[in-house]
């Protein structure tokens, strides 16, 4: 399974518009994922395809080998989301 | 043979590193210049005996020089045996002594005291007079001498003496503070008994408290520690105990003798190695039973008296009456009471919650502190503001309504952790709205359940270990002698189906006064909402909070204010969720905090900014507020320009996900952005957002 990994710093707010917005995207693209939130502290991202957080966020997380990161500068914009998860590696294998 | 005074003048003797001068001790002891010398005169003899040289000086006054040896050995003389000089002191030992033993002899009374004949003859003669006082005689026959009387005219002459030294407050103080190391004062008491008996005899009695599941009063408690130490006395000396067999039969009969036969009699024969006779459980009996009947009532009266005072003049400082005085006073009765022993033996605590109450109620705080000591005053004790702290949360309770039922939280226990408990959980939100269901655990996932998860637990299994929630086995389908079972155990009423015909004509009532009276717009929902209020549910119910207008509602949304300062704006938006009890002070705190040390996300787009902490401690409930401003204000260090600001407070991870979802919607709705930046009119955003809702 396809894992994306949502990140902030308390695990309840952006992460979870984010995730809203990501799995929005993920239906509209009729792609399936497992699409999970949480905070920085908690996070286990060793298993993922994918991290998404905001990039201030990401700036500050050591990068995980393998594993694309992508940093975003608007966490609720759709259109933009939509606009950095096509420019994505990852996403693009998935498309095919 | 040296007095206590110049035993005292030895000491300082000792302690002293040079020669003291005569006038000194003259001052010191308030006694002339004669007796300083007369006291230093018995005072060299004793110490020649001793082979130490009391050195003078006509000019410099005295002085010990003594080697490390010879202070030892001084040391251990002068602590061997306290030496009793007054006579009112050796009286009482000898009056104790005779008490204690069957007989005693007059040439052993000589020897152990070091007096002459002539002096024991002063001292007997006094000794028969305050016997016959107590209704006792004085014996004395070839030198042999005995007390004659009854039993219990001799124990009462022997607590006598004992209370004489000891009162109430020493002894409970003395227990209560257990290895005070403060030697000194401990000091006197070793001539009436050893701390550790003392000890041992305290902890029986509180063992025996638990036992009987009774509680003695102060009066009692010392009573019978000296009681039973008198008695261990007497019984070492062989002193034979009687009652009357009558008396001593009906005892026997006691729950309490009983009690004491079997579990406290064998630890304290063996003890102090002594047999206790029957008579003597007998008095122990006795004052059991007199401790907790006599004393207790009058002691509760007291502290009734004080708590009535105390809530009659926090009303008159507050001008108001206060809520449920009832419940307050019993409270307050059953916390007084500890709180009185706590300030009279100094052991009063710290309060973990005074720094949260000083926020909370300020300067009331301190007038209650005031008002409390004033109550205190006539029986001595005076309350730390700790202390007072826990005073202010009784009253508390009657300043804040009550408006709320209490809800339960309920976790589910059953095999799988699915299944069996949804069915419960359906079964109870429709019996009583009251209760939540936060979670469900399989049987093996209940070892971990905390009093942080749940007030109790419901399972359909026993389950076999131990777990610090209270449990209550069901059936899944909750019968009738279930649902009885659950009312009582949760301390909530059950919906019962009789109730719902009269609860229906509540709610028809209501419904056709408000139709009268305004629009409906939703006639079913409203029905729907009322009957859910009414039967105990209560409007914060995760069915009708989910949504961003129940989070957010209309009072929470400020449109186009002037510009301020970002941490104005911050503590604009958490004074609109406070002002609704959802999020406490600190909620605010942490947030500029986070703002100011840059380590946050809250920017979620251009000009957006979305304030939100994980401080489950601090969030009372979940909630929004949103403020626009009709210019961008420069938010945080970073100076980002930001026009609408929506501040978040989460008491879980779960219940706002919905309202997310609606506001995420909204903000990337062009058309609602533009309303909302020009917008005055909270109730038309508002209503845009009932809206997207109802998509």
């Amino acid at each position: 399974m396809r894992k994306i990994i949502v990140v902030c710093n308390s695990g309840l707010g952006t992460s979870i518009m984010i995730r809203m917005n990501v799995e929005a995207l993920l239906k509209e693209f009729g792609l399936k994922a497992w699409v999970e939130h949480t905070d920085v502290t908690s996070m286990e991202a060793h298993d993922a395809d994918l991290i998404i957080g905001s990039s201030y966020i990401l700036d500050s997380l050591d990068s995980i080998s393998g594993i694309e990161m992508i940093g975003l500068e608007d966490l609720i914009d759709r259109q933009y989301l939509k606009k950095m998860l096509t420019e994505s590696t990852t996403f693009q294998l998935w498309v095919g | 043979m040296i007095s206590s005074r110049q035993q005292r003048l030895l000491k300082q003797l000792m302690e002293a590193r040079q020669y003291i001068p005569l006038q000194q001790l003259a001052d010191e002891y308030d006694i002339s210049l004669r007796t300083v010398r007369h006291d230093l005169l018995q005072l060299e003899d004793w110490l020649r005996q001793h082979d130490v040289v009391l050195e003078r000086s006509r000019s410099a006054g005295v002085y010990l020089q003594l080697d490390s040896q010879q202070s030892e050995s001084l040391a251990i003389q002068m602590r061997e045996r306290p030496i009793y000089m007054d006579a009112k002191q050796r009286i009482t030992l000898l009056l104790k002594q005779l008490l204690q033993k069957t007989n005693l002899s007059m040439g052993e009374m000589l020897a152990e005291f070091e007096i002459s004949k002539n002096t024991l003859l002063l001292d007997l003669s006094d000794i028969k007079v305050w016997l016959e006082q107590r209704r006792l005689t004085l014996q004395k026959e070839r030198g042999t001498l005995s007390i004659d009387g009854s039993e219990q005219l001799k124990r009462s002459a022997y607590l006598e003496l004992l209370r004489a030294e000891v009162t109430d407050d020493k002894l409970l103080g003395y227990m209560l503070s257990q290895p005070s190391e403060d030697k000194l004062s401990i000091v006197p008491w070793n001539v009436w008994f050893k701390s550790s008996d003392a000890m041992m005899l305290f902890d029986s009695i509180q063992h025996l408290e638990q036992l009987l599941g009774i509680q003695l009063t102060d009066a009692g408690y010392s009573t019978l520690t000296l009681h039973l130490l008198m008695a261990m006395e007497r019984l070492k000396h062989a002193h034979a105990i009687e009652m009357d067999l009558e008396l001593l039969h009906e005892l026997e009969t006691q729950h309490v003798y009983q009690v004491i036969q079997a579990e406290v009699v064998p630890a304290v024969e063996h003890h102090f190695q002594v047999k206790l006779p029957a008579s003597e459980i007998g008095y122990i009996t006795q004052h059991v039973l007199g401790a907790q009947k006599q004393n207790v009532p009058a002691d509760e009266e007291l502290y009734i008296g004080l708590a009535k005072q105390i809530v009659s003049r926090t009303e008159k400082a507050l001008g108001h009456r206060l809520q449920m005085i009832e419940q307050i006073v019993q409270g307050l009765v059953i916390h007084l009471k500890p709180a009185v022993y706590r300030a009279k033996f100094d052991l009063q605590s710290k309060n973990p919650l005074l720094d949260q109450l000083k926020i909370q109620y300020g300067s009331f705080l301190t007038l209650l502190e005031q008002i409390v000591n004033e109550v205190m005053e006539p029986i001595s004790v005076t309350f730390d503001l700790d202390e007072v702290g826990y005073i202010m949360l009784h009253i508390g309770s009657g300043i804040v309504p009550h408006v709320a039922q209490i809800r339960k939280r309920v976790a589910i226990v059953c095999g799988s952790g699915f299944g069996t408990s949804a069915i419960i959980k359906r079964r109870l939100s429709d019996i009583c709205p009251q209760v939540d269901v936060v979670n469900n655990y399989s049987y093996k996932e209940s070892r971990d359940i905390t009093l942080n998860d749940a007030d109790a637990v419901l399972t359909t299994i026993d389950i076999g270990h131990p777990i610090p929630v209270p449990w209550l086995k069901v059936s899944p389908l909750l019968t009738s002698k279930d649902q009885q079972e659950i009312a009582a155990f949760l301390g909530v009423t059950i919906m019962e189906e009789a109730g719902t015909a009269t609860t229906i004509q509540t709610v028809n009532d209501i419904f056709r006064v408000v139709e009268r009276n305004a629009d409906i717009h939703n006639r079913n929902k409203l029905l729907e909402e009322l009957l859910f209020l009414i039967q105990g549910g209560h409007l914060q119910g995760p069915e009708y909070t989910n949504r961003l207008s129940d989070l957010l509602p209309c009072t929470s949304i400020r449109l186009q204010l002037d510009s301020m300062d970002w941490e104005s704006a911050i503590q604009m938006g958490c004074q609109l969720l406070s002002e609704r009890s959802l999020s406490g002070l600190n909620y605010e705190e942490r947030l500029v905090e986070m703002i100011d040390s840059n380590i946050h996300s809250f920017i979620i787009h251009d000009g957006v900014a979305f304030p939100h902490a994980n401080m489950p401690g601090d969030i009372r409930q979940t909630g929004f507020s949103l403020v626009t401003f009709r210019e961008p204000i420069s938010f945080g260090p970073l100076a980002h320009p930001v026009w609408l600001i929506i501040t978040l407070a989460a008491v879980d991870k779960e219940q706002h996900v919905g309202a997310l979802s609606t506001l995420l919607d909204a903000l990337n709705d062009e058309m609602f952005m533009t309303d909302l930046q020009q917008s005055s009119n909270s109730y038309d955003i508002w209503r845009s957002f009932r809206e997207k809702e109802e998509l």
